[in-house]
């Protein structure tokens, strides 16, 4: 135990990929503490990638970057323009209302981020936006993703979790709904005190939103295929996601038309190896949790934490303080897959329901994408923005805020996350 | 033919005729490993699709789909980790070694080096006792020999190796050098 996680720790800080740290910490600890035959590794990684369920990130993955080299940006940041281009403080709306569009047909936040940021940070510097609020406003919008369905965390969390993707899904649109939504409302608060700037907005028109409508729709079929088709009970998950490429392929392809067939493999390759960065994580952490759990710490853990409290609130609170710290940190995937298997027991004990653990997790990651030292969103949007994560990170409290209020919500009102999936399913 | 050079062969660095086909070989296998990885996608996305019109077309059910979709798909991982590797996409918190000194770098970097190496060794050993039992062992649905998927562990895993070395090695020499490097900064999540 001591070796599989003070190895992996000191791993981690040396700065070996995440990969292999959890795969050369599980290693030493079964090398030096046990006798079970090396070949055990093998049969381990082979267990942790030979799921059908997990078919769906590739999938979800090359459609989420075929629907950003087609234009599908551009043309949410004008409908979301049309929407609430008129209000005060417009492009930080436009920029959240974007992010709420695009974590609707793509998975990843970092890829969404980098797509909003492109589009919007020129816009905003030409009109005198506070450039750091607004860099910190992009990443909060692009970290919706792991929230908003389809999210590949949210896949491996259910994978993790043993429950439905469907499940988790719907329960994950309420609260990135309600984070979108507080994000828009603090924005709006924040701009009406600020400069003229934020109040040079374009008139509403009813011609330019159906323009825009017209223009995003097909790109909005995605998340009508995909939810449909779980609700309806019509697809899986994985061909949900394989019905969701199709499509993203006619849209881009047939009518959209800013990409040729022949940039089809450059495009896939990225998707199968960024895919294959999950995965791959997936596989040499079942060796990790493996050897943890047959050297008892998840019951060592359970024990300490049910004699500190036997409160599930008290528990959850913890539970949220150790995510988010893990967050500012870590990865999300190697977080959920060698955190879930511990805790998701112990909350089970506590009597709280799987999936809303499960979308706290998901919350409390998704804000780790914005946190510092460590937080993808936060880092792309800064680059993009040409500043640095320092500068940007003075001006994190706003949108990470309604975040936090979110999560206290969504911890503390298992309603927010169960009641979709309890109605729809 | 004396003086004439292969195009994009310019990029390798090393001219010296002892590297020239290591380095040709280098770049057919990745265009190899490339090729197939795009024909497993594209395979996948086609059964899966026929499982789908067959369920609700033909009102048949199709075994063979789903298996050997998953089949392609660990395939598809083991391949893409090594593919993965040879663009620096593994994530990794490098933030703070980064602010020690050059030879604390190195010498993470050297154990890391050494230790992943023997990690992934130690998968490909492990896994060739898999792909012998794999030829006895039959799979669920259509009796082929679990050899197929098995026999991606020690390909995969050994393809993650090469790139693995490829890319570490210069790291740990010259970190100084890496530092300047373009972060990459996309994740699938």
């Amino acid at each position: 135990m001591i070796w599989a996680a003070g190895g992996f720790l000191v791993l981690l800080v040396a700065g070996t990929p995440i990969v292999l740290a959890l795969g050369i910490a599980a290693l030493l600890a079964i090398e030096l503490t046990t006798t079970a035959p090396i070949s055990i590794v093998a049969q381990r990684v082979y267990g942790g990638i030979s799921s059908f369920t997990l078919m769906a990130i590739p999938f979800f993955v090359a459609s989420g970057l075929l629907m950003e080299a087609g234009g599908i940006a551009r043309r949410f940041v004008n409908l979301a323009g049309a929407l609430v281009g008129w209000i005060t403080g417009s492009l930080y709306l436009v920029s959240i209302v974007t992010g709420t569009g695009l974590a609707a047909i793509s998975g990843s936040g970092s890829a969404d981020t980098a797509a909003i940021s492109a589009v919007m940070t020129p816009e905003m510097r030409r009109r005198r936006y506070d450039i750091d609020l607004a860099a910190a406003v992009i990443a909060a919008s692009g970290s919706l993703a792991s929230i908003i369905p389809p999210s590949i965390v949210m896949i491996v969390i259910a994978v993790t979790a043993n429950q439905s993707i469907g499940a988790m899904f719907l329960g994950g649109i309420l609260p990135g709904i309600l984070v979108a939504g507080s994000m828009m409302v603090g924005c709006w608060l924040h701009a009406r005190r600020g400069g003229e700037a934020y109040r040079d907005t374009a008139g509403f028109s009813l011609g330019r939103l159906w323009a825009g409508l017209k223009d995003a729709g097909p790109g909005l079929l995605v998340p009508v295929v995909i939810i449909g088709g779980i609700v309806g009970g019509i697809f899986t998950a994985t061909e949900a996601a394989c019905v969701a490429l199709f499509v993203t392929l006619f849209v881009t392809l047939v009518i959209y038309r800013e990409i040729t067939p022949a940039d089809l493999p450059r495009i896939f390759l990225r998707a199968i190896s960024l895919s294959a960065t999950v995965l791959i994580i997936i596989s040499t952490a079942a060796v990790f949790t493996w050897i943890i759990a047959t050297q008892g710490f998840p019951a060592m853990l359970r024990d300490w934490l049910t004699g500190i409290t036997d409160s599930p609130w008290v528990f959850l609170l913890i539970v949220n303080l150790l995510l988010l710290v893990i967050g500012m940190f870590m990865e999300s995937i190697s977080a959920v897959l060698i955190l879930l298997p511990i805790l998701l027991p112990i909350a089970q004990g506590y009597g709280i329901d799987p999936v809303q653990f499960g979308i706290v997790t998901a919350l409390n990651l998704s804000i780790g994408l914005i946190t510092p030292p460590y937080g993808i969103c936060l880092y792309v949007a800064s680059s993009v923005a040409g500043r640095r994560i320092e500068q940007v990170s003075r001006r994190i409290w706003l949108p990470l805020g309604c975040m936090l209020l979110v999560l206290l919500l969504v911890t503390y009102v298992p309603t927010i996350s169960l009641w979709l999936p309890s109605v729809l399913l | 033919m004396p003086g004439r050079k292969t195009d994009g062969g310019d990029r390798a660095a090393p001219r010296s005729p002892i590297l020239t086909i290591p380095c040709l070989a280098l770049r057919a296998l990745r265009r190899l490993v490339d090729g197939v990885a795009l024909l497993l996608i594209a395979y996948m996305a086609c059964a899966i699709l026929a499982q789908i019109v067959g369920r609700y077309f033909f009102n048949y059910s199709i075994a063979w789909s789903e298996e050997t979709a998953t089949f392609a798909q660990i395939w598809l991982t083991l391949l893409g980790a090594g593919i993965a590797m040879r663009h620096n996409q593994h994530v990794g918190v490098d933030v703070l070694v980064r602010r020690l000194p050059v030879w604390v770098q190195r010498l993470c970097g050297g154990a890391g080096f050494v230790m992943g190496v023997w990690f992934l060794a130690t998968v490909v050993v492990g896994s060739l006792a898999m792909v012998a039992i794999g030829f006895i062992v039959k799979s669920p649905a259509l009796r082929l020999p679990m050899a197929v998927p098995y026999t991606a562990l020690p390909v995969g895993f050994g393809y993650f190796l090469l790139e693995f070395v490829l890319a570490t090695l210069p790291r740990v020499i010259h970190p100084e050098r890496a530092a300047a490097e373009a972060d990459e900064t996309e994740t699938a999540a």
